[in-house]
């Protein structure tokens, strides 16, 4: 599974780059970019590159949700943003616009987190 | 009054005194001034007082007359040579025509005596024709009534203004006369037009007497002046002077009355004339009193009608669903013969998924539109506990069991307040799983005919009817089902028809025609059969009781016919493969360069193949040796159809658990997922190295 991962102030981005979350990516996604997640992090899910996701791609979405904020009380945060007309139907089949917050952009996620977007505030992990 | 009809001459009854005047004018020109010349003597003897008419002379003057034998038709005296001619009235002697000759020759004597006979018989026709019209003149009152009934104007048509004319003309011209009509109400008689009340006698002996003479069926006259008239139950109750007149009429169906007149003048009486025109009004006011009930009874007859009428219509549209059509693994044919009265039989098909189709078929205690309401909020509380169930439950898996159960809980108790109770058989086929799920709740047996054995068995439940009891707890049975089996409902009008002999249809009957039929007949002509049966049996289309019947015969999961161009790739199971799936899926879906469908319904089966593929996979093939799919995809020109062969474990879609939507669960949306995206999913899953699932994507 191909991600790219920053980080903006305390907020981590997540941008998968391959074009598709099923079955077959979820498992790596879990393994490679959730498990790795601290607990109480804040971060912003960049779904523009994602052409498809299928129920278990949104299983581990739900799992990063649950990895850094798993009492549903904590300072840890999922927001997402970027999701393709495609995404956004499945994730409302499935009402997951109903638990996690989606933004149309990058910056209106990042604004949300209390980081505003200047050329300094983007660097490379 | 008619105008261009002049009414013949009234007569009047003649009285006896009349009669004797009568007698002494007509003889005294003939008879009488010989009497004294041929030695004999004339007396009239009538009501007992005798009245000479001719006196003898002195006897020297006369001849002497003797006779010694019997005058025809008189009492020839030998002894006073006296003869006696009866005089008669209306049929009735009313005295005698004594001829005393006994000085006179026996051919004077037979002279007189013709002479007399002769006038006596002139008096009696003139007195026959006086009362022939009497008679014409009463029928034509009676005619000119009839006419003036009907002459009358529209407005004054209303059966109380002719009732209270008919009363008034009964008295017309009768100065001192007053009139009532009396009307048969809830077994009584009571005034229904009345005029001035002066002088009239005690309700009670009134009412006496209209009994006595509705009764007997003819007229009574209560009246001093006319001897033999019948005397009131308390004369001492009634003025001297009072006269009463009671004219009854009684209708073929039932309507009863009567005219009552009464007056105390002394100088008139109750006449002939007067008897015939006030009985010929009072049948006039009867007539008019039985029309006005017939036609409000065919008034009420035709509100009945078009009720039942709607009625009938409405059970059709509520209780009556209709069969479902283009079901893959079964075919429906179903039959409802509405009976005369509204009925509460009621049937219905839930066709919830591509698996599975639900039916209800029921019958309310009793007839007529209590019934046939009670069956629609039966059907309705079905469909209302079938709607909050697939809310929670968007594959609605619930039991059968759980189904009634719930219903029976919102309405057992209604139930129970209307007095009523309702048989009925909820019944699940499951494709899927080859076998028929039922609860039955005191209806009918189901009939199971198994064509591999060739026999119907009768399959009963373990349930009494919905509102029997409270605490009932609804259980469900479960019978397998092969290829070809028919199964069938039906509600009690089927075996409870009977014929003219009074026997019973009966389940035996209904068993033996579709042990002879099913295993050849489609479900559609074994309806036909059946019906065919009921009608010959009963000798007519017309029922008592609503005759309800459902045919389902079961058949294999259907595989749609292949066009000979569908496309197939096999794959491995291996999940890095979904990303071929898909494609696989997307190179179908174009042909000669154009998509056949949009790229949202693409992207929708693109995910329900995923979420297809994948659970094989996961669930299916792990740990088989080598384990892989077969896919195979067609496009038609409605739709889209692929289709998943492979060898692997069963599969129950119905025994996963639904979703939750709360984010509390990372898995579990798959089946969800896939029933949302493609029109329809069918799994034959069963584990034994063939499964194989069918999903249909319509195009719009």
């Amino acid at each position: 599974m191909n991600v790219r991962i920053e980080s903006i102030g305390s907020v981590t981005l997540i941008t998968p780059l391959d074009n598709y979350l099923d079955a077959g990516r979820s498992k790596s996604f879990r393994r490679e970019v959730v498990d790795q997640l601290a607990v109480d992090a804040r971060v912003i899910l960049d779904l523009s590159a994602l052409k498809f996701i299928d129920s278990s791609g949104c299983g581990a979405i739900l799992a990063c949700s649950r990895r850094v904020n798993p009492e549903g009380v904590g300072p840890g945060d999922l927001k997402l943003c970027a999701a393709s007309r495609q995404i956004r139907t499945v994730f409302e089949m499935v009402r997951l616009h109903k638990v996690l917050e989606i933004f149309n952009t990058r910056e209106e996620a990042l604004h949300a987190l209390g980081i505003e977007v200047t050329e300094s505030t983007v660097s490379a992990s | 009054m008619p105008t261009s009809l002049e009414p013949p001459p009234r007569t009047t009854d003649i009285s006896r005194g009349e009669i004797l005047q009568i007698l002494r004018r007509e003889l005294a020109a003939t008879v009488i001034p010989l009497a004294p010349l041929l030695g004999c003597s004339i007396e009239l003897e009538i009501d007992g007082e005798i009245d000479r008419i001719a006196p003898v002379l002195d006897r020297s003057e006369l001849c002497s007359i003797t006779t010694d034998r019997p005058v025809a038709g008189g009492v020839f005296q030998e002894t006073s040579k006296v003869v006696e001619i009866p005089i008669q009235s209306d049929g009735c002697n009313v005295g005698l025509c004594r001829i005393d000759a006994s000085e006179s020759r026996p051919e004077v004597v037979e002279a007189i005596e013709r002479i007399v006979r002769g006038q006596l018989e002139r008096i009696s026709l003139e007195r026959q024709e006086s009362l022939l019209l009497t008679e014409l003149a009463a029928c034509w009152e009676s005619l000119e009534a009839l006419y003036d009934v009907h002459a009358l104007p529209e407005a004054c048509r209303s059966t109380d203004a002719i009732i209270d004319w008919i009363r008034n003309r009964v008295i017309e011209g009768q100065s001192g006369l007053e009139s009532e009509f009396w009307l048969e109400v809830d077994g009584r008689f009571i005034p229904k037009a009345i005029g001035r009340r002066e002088g009239r006698p005690p309700s009670a002996d009134i009412e006496a007497l209209i009994e006595r003479s509705v009764a007997e069926d003819r007229w009574i006259v209560v009246d001093p002046l006319r001897p033999g008239s019948t005397l009131p139950d308390h004369p001492e109750r009634w003025s001297r002077d009072l006269r009463l007149l009671v004219a009854p009429s009684n209708a073929r169906h039932g309507t009863r009355g009567a005219l009552v007149v009464w007056g105390t003048e002394r100088t008139r009486c109750f006449d002939s004339r007067m008897l015939r025109h006030a009985q010929s009004l009072a049948t006039q006011a009867v007539m008019a009193l039985e029309g006005d009930r017939l036609s409000q009874a065919a008034l009420q007859h035709e509100l009945v009608q078009e009720e039942m009428e709607i009625g009938s219509e409405m059970q059709r549209i509520l209780l009556l669903g209709d069969k479902p059509s283009a079901l893959g693994f079964a075919q429906v044919a179903s039959l409802a013969i509405p009976s005369q009265k509204l009925g509460g039989d009621f049937l219905e098909f839930f066709h919830l998924s591509g698996m599975h189709l639900d039916i209800l078929i029921g019958d309310v205690m009793g007839k007529g539109l209590r019934a046939s309401l009670v069956g629609a909020a039966i059907t309705r509380q079905f469909h209302r506990t079938l709607c909050s169930l697939v809310t929670a439950d968007p594959n609605c898996h619930a039991a059968p069991e759980t189904i009634v159960s719930s219903v029976h809980e919102g309405v057992a108790r209604r139930l129970a307040e209307f007095d009523s109770f309702v048989t009925l058989d909820y019944a699940r086929v499951d494709a899927f799983r080859g076998r028929l799920d039922y609860v039955d709740c005191g209806h009918p047996p189901i009939l199971h005919f198994r064509k591999a054995l060739g026999r119907c068995d009768a399959l009963y439940g373990k349930n009494v009817p919905l509102g029997f009891s409270d605490l009932e707890v609804y259980e469900q049975v479960s019978v397998p089902y092969e290829d070809g089996d028919v199964f069938v409902f039906y509600s009690d009008g089927v075996t409870e028809l009977r014929n003219a002999a009074g026997e019973l249809f009966g389940m035996e009957r209904l068993i033996a025609l579709i042990e002879s039929t099913a295993a050849e007949a489609s479900p559609d002509s074994l309806t036909k059969s059946i019906r065919r049966a009921l009608m010959d049996f009963a000798g007519g289309e017309q029922t008592d009781d609503d005759l309800t019947l459902v045919v389902v015969r079961m058949s294999r999961v259907p595989v749609p016919e292949s066009s000979g161009l569908a496309k197939t790739i096999e794959i491995p199971s291996d999940l890095e493969q979904l990303e071929a799936c898909r494609s696989f899926i997307r190179s179908i879906c174009m042909q000669r360069g154009r998509q056949i469908l949009d790229e949202d319904a693409i992207g929708l089966l693109e995910l329900a193949v995923t979420e297809v593929a994948s659970n094989i996979m996961i669930h299916g093939q792990a740990g088989f040796d080598d384990p892989r799919i077969r896919l195979e995809g067609e496009v038609f020109d409605d739709s889209v159809l692929v289709r998943f062969d492979y060898a692997g474990r069963s599969f129950d879609p119905t025994a996963t658990r639904p979703p939750d939507f709360d984010g509390s669960r990372e898995s579990g949306f798959g089946v969800y997922l896939t029933s949302q995206c493609v029109d329809q999913v069918n799994y034959n899953c069963k584990g034994d190295g063939a499964n194989f699932i069918v999903m249909i994507k319509n195009r719009n």
